[in-house]
């Protein structure tokens, strides 16, 4: 029960910090209630959270629009549009898995 | 957990550059104002609500209670709309590009800088604020309403990609913009200097061949008809021979003071000085004797109109960006009434119409800015006589410090040991156009329109003006005379020179300006109408002749002149029918000539088939229009086997060419010039089957298929230059002398280079009757993700029009 309380809270956190930062590194903190769990799992549940939060936020648009700006945006750094669809939420995902599993190893070595 | 950290400070850092691609604060959150809802917005600083209705077409109709609401709404709508492009135009008119964009906008900024834009800005807003304080506090009113915008706004897309934060808005701003435009339209900034190039290189009997002062076919086609007399007053007035004048060589010593040798000596620095004031923001390459940017507008009297009322089109020639340069919208309060087009970053209405009245505008090609000679001993300069300090300017970009010389004539736009070159610009000294414009949007009749353009100092513009019951046109401006001594001892003032002057004799000193009263104007001429795309606007006997008088071909002119001969009782129809026009009158005078040097050569079949195109093509650049290309590459041709092939061997590659017509007058009298290599009938043959064999090698055997929308495209630029983010290239339609014009270079390439300038806007105008038709290549919103970023392009490229005066009503906002 508690960890579905972590994994809850690190959701919420992850959602307050990219609605209030722009930046990515702030999954950093998003990460911190999961170094309750075991440093595996926290890895896993962090790079899931950090890629589905951000991806999910997609759908607050219209999906035209959100395909038209990232073909736009593919343009000017020649890039797909899925690539600037989903490098944001998988560099946020990265960021709070290792994030995730570093605070989960302190903490370990903490409790220890 | 060494290496995760590691990792950690790896994504991390790279992390930051992804930061705009947030979904939910990055750049998707612009799309929250892709479209426009209609609700309430607080405003500060309105003494009373504000309703904005936005029509159908995306045009806003801004309803205020007093002049300050009205402005200052006007400003929160534009900043609504267009903040990025108010403020990266801001940014680059006041030569402060590179504090956005680094070490690449330094070149600009110093061409920017050199030509004194952000000074004559500053010293015309203090000018406005101590001696025309109502209208300075206009501006003040426009400026809160940007900076309202932008204190209650998130920060928009084009903001984020450049990575930069909106700025706020002062009445600098707008002026330093304004300036900005003028320089654009300026004639007399690049011509002498190119003009003395050319004359340096093949000397004056070839230079006024090429470059006659009055361009071939003109003289009777001017915008003023007749020979030059305005108001009763000409040449022959001062006991002055037309004749004689025009027939004199003003490149020589008497005219501007310099002495041929050292002019061909000084060939260096007047290619330096081009360069020093080329801003390679608007100009990739040096401009040399470029037109491209010229414009249409005629207006037919009310005895020679089907309805009995005068009427008007304009459409000027710009730059096309996306988002255009023009923002349409009304302007409504109990002093005004307004519609049309207002500048963006500029408040008011500079094209439109009121219900009485309307008006478009021209460039006249004549100067007002003219480049003297200097004659320098370290830090003075010579005048008349005697030794004087210069003064000098100190500015700093990106943490260097770059200095700008100042003569009594103005900066120094180039310095090579003792000789410096000056411009002497009109626009050094304040003018007041914007009260000009103002006066316009509020004119109720004809003398409204011309008390108006008392106002109105640069850049000289031929406006068209209609009101109820009256037509007719003014060149508004400040014209700078010379007074010139002709070698029979008369003394004359004249307009301009063609070469550079001496800046160090008291003589060639500006005497004073053409008075209102004899600037080029007349008003509901006999013959029914007027027209003005950037020809001669007076004839030779004009009493202050245009010496610097540096006109476009002529050729949109003939084309103009030859309809509206053709159609007494104009329709609406007929003007629209003009205004979509896509004959190129130049290429229906210059293909028999090619036609009759090719129809005896030996032909290959596909050569063949092209004659047969070209032999029974009516001059016409339509998309589907086979004859159009092959008659432009085999021009093309021309021009690189002869003309282009001297420039380049005389250091003058990129220059730009002699006009068709000249080359029609060169075939009229001397097949044999050396102009087209000593025989015409080789070179036309030689340069059909050149393009022949080069189109069949790009477009392949088929030359049914090669219509010239295939290789003539329109490409609506980003403001940017990102094409992601810019319109096209769309086939399109037209060339350099057709009315709806969509002027290319001579290039032996496929496609063609797009064209780039064009109609940014079309304006027809029945005050009478009330009717009024617009449309312009763009829509209101600079977001590139709105339905309003492009919304009027498809009736802009279908030569379809919006009525101004009958709409409905998509979107309502209140400011309060």
């Amino acid at each position: 029960m508690n960890k579905i309380i972590y994994i809850a809270l690190s959701i919420i956190l992850a959602y307050i910090f990219i609605f209030m930062l722009p930046f990515a590194w702030s999954a950093i903190f998003a990460a911190i209630p999961l170094l309750l769990l075991k440093p595996k799992n926290s890895f896993i549940a962090g790079f899931l959270i950090g890629i589905i939060a951000p991806l999910s936020i997609y759908v607050i648009y219209p999906i035209n629009y959100v395909l038209k700006l990232s073909n736009i945006l593919g343009n000017i750094v020649g890039f797909p549009a899925f690539i600037i669809l989903i490098i944001f939420p998988l560099i946020y995902g990265i960021i709070m898995a290792i994030s995730a599993a570093i605070w989960s190893g302190l903490y370990d070595k903490v409790k220890k | 957990m060494a290496i995760l950290l590691v990792l950690l400070l790896i994504f991390s850092y790279v992390s930051m550059n992804f930061n705009i691609l947030n979904p939910a604060n990055g750049a998707y959150q612009t799309i929250n104002y892709a479209n426009y809802t209609s609700g309430n917005f607080n405003v500060p600083g309105l003494y009373a609500s504000v309703e904005v209705v936005m029509d159908n077409s995306g045009l806003a109709h801004i309803y205020a209670k007093n002049d300050h609401d009205l402005f200052l709404a006007q400003g929160y709508f534009m900043a609504s709309n267009r903040l990025f492009q108010m403020e990266v135009q801001a940014m680059a008119a006041s030569g402060n590009l590179s504090s956005w964009i680094g070490q690449s906008g330094i070149p600009s900024d110093q061409a920017i800088r050199l030509i004194g834009l952000p000074e004559q800005a500053t010293m015309l807003m203090n000018s406005y604020e101590k001696n025309y304080p109502d209208y300075y506090n206009d501006v003040v009113a426009f400026s809160q309403g940007v900076n309202d915008f932008i204190n209650a706004s998130k920060v928009p897309l084009n903001f984020k990609l450049l990575g930069v934060q909106p700025f706020y808005w002062s009445p600098f701003y707008t002026l330093v913009w304004e300036e900005y435009m003028t320089w654009m339209l300026t004639t007399g900034a690049y011509e002498p200097l190119e003009s003395a190039l050319f004359f340096n290189t093949f000397g004056y009997e070839n230079t006024t061949l090429i470059w006659p002062y009055y361009p071939y076919f003109t003289e009777n086609i001017t915008m003023v008809p007749g020979d030059g007399t305005v108001n009763g007053y000409n040449l022959t007035d001062q006991g002055i021979s037309q004749q004689y004048l025009w027939s004199l060589n003003w490149y020589d010593q008497w005219a501007t003071g310099i002495n041929t040798t050292l002019l061909k000596n000084l060939t260096p620095l007047i290619k330096y000085a081009i360069n020093n004031i080329s801003d390679p923001l608007i100009l990739p390459e040096p401009r040399f004797l470029e037109n491209s940017i010229g414009s249409n507008s005629w207006i037919v009297t009310s005895n020679y109109s089907s309805s009995g009322y005068p009427m008007l089109a304009n459409d000027p020639h710009l730059n096309l960006f996306a988002p255009s340069v023009w923002i349409p919208m009304q302007l409504s309060d109990p002093d005004f009434n307004v519609t049309g087009w207002a500048l963006a970053g500029i408040p008011g209405i500079l094209i439109g119409h009121t219900n009485r009245t309307a008006w478009g505008l021209t460039t006249p090609e004549g100067n007002s800015a003219n480049e003297y000679l200097e004659i320098l001993n370290g830090n003075k300069y010579l005048f008349d006589g005697s030794w004087h300090r210069m003064t000098i300017l100190n500015y700093t970009l990106l943490g260097k410090t770059y200095s700008i010389y100042y003569t009594n004539n103005g900066p120094l736009i180039a310095k090579y040991e003792n000789y410096g070159i000056s411009l002497n610009w009109v626009a050094s000294k304040p003018g007041y156009i914007l009260i000009a414009e103002l006066k316009l949007d509020q004119s109720q009749n004809y003398s409204d329109m011309l008390d108006a353009l008392k106002y109105w100092s640069y850049p000289p513009q031929n406006f068209a003006l209609v009101s109820l019951h009256s037509a007719g046109y003014i060149t508004a401006g400040l014209y700078p005379l010379i007074n010139e001594t002709l070698p029979d001892g008369q003394h004359v003032q004249v307009i301009g020179s063609r070469s550079l002057l001496n800046g160090s004799m008291l003589e060639y000193q500006y005497s004073g300006y053409v008075p209102y009263k004899y600037l080029p104007q007349d008003k509901n001429p006999e013959r029914g109408y007027m027209f003005a795309p950037n020809q001669p606007t007076v004839g030779k006997n004009y009493p202050f002749p245009f010496i610097g008088g540096f006109w476009a071909s002529g050729g949109r002119a003939e084309s103009i002149n030859a309809f509206l001969k053709d159609h007494p009782g104009m329709s609406i129809e007929n003007m629209i029918q003009l205004q979509s026009n896509l004959s190129d009158y130049w290429a229906s005078m210059l293909k028999p000539y090619i036609i009759n040097a090719i129809k005896g050569m030996y032909m290959n079949e596909t050569e063949k088939t092209a004659f047969n195109y070209l032999q029974g093509w009516n001059a016409t650049a339509y998309i589907s229009s086979i004859g159009m290309t092959i008659y432009w590459y085999t021009l093309s041709e021309i021009y690189n086997l002869s003309i282009n092939r001297i420039l380049n061997f005389y250091g003058l590659g990129g220059i730009q060419e002699p006009f068709e017509s000249t080359i029609i007058y060169i075939l009229q009298h001397n097949q044999s010039s050396p102009w087209v290599n000593g025989n015409f009938t080789k070179l036309a043959r030689e340069s059909f089957s050149d393009a022949i064999g080069f189109l069949y090698s790009k477009l392949g055997s088929n030359v049914s298929s090669w219509f010239w929308g295939r290789v003539h495209r329109v490409e609506i630029s980003s403001i940017l230059g990102i094409p992601a983010l810019s319109i096209g290239p769309i086939p399109f339609y037209g060339d350099d002398h057709t009315v709806s014009v969509g002027a290319v270079p001579f290039n032996i390439q496929i496609p063609e280079p797009n064209v780039t300038v064009s109609s940014s806007l079309r304006e027809i105008a029945i005050p009478g009757n009330g009717t009024f038709l617009g449309v312009f290549p763009g829509g209101p919103s600079e977001n590139v993700l709105s339905y309003y970023f492009s919304n009027q392009l498809p009736y802009w490229l279908d030569h379809k029009y919006y009525n101004m005066n009958k709409w409905t009503s998509e979107v309502n906002w209140t400011y309060e």
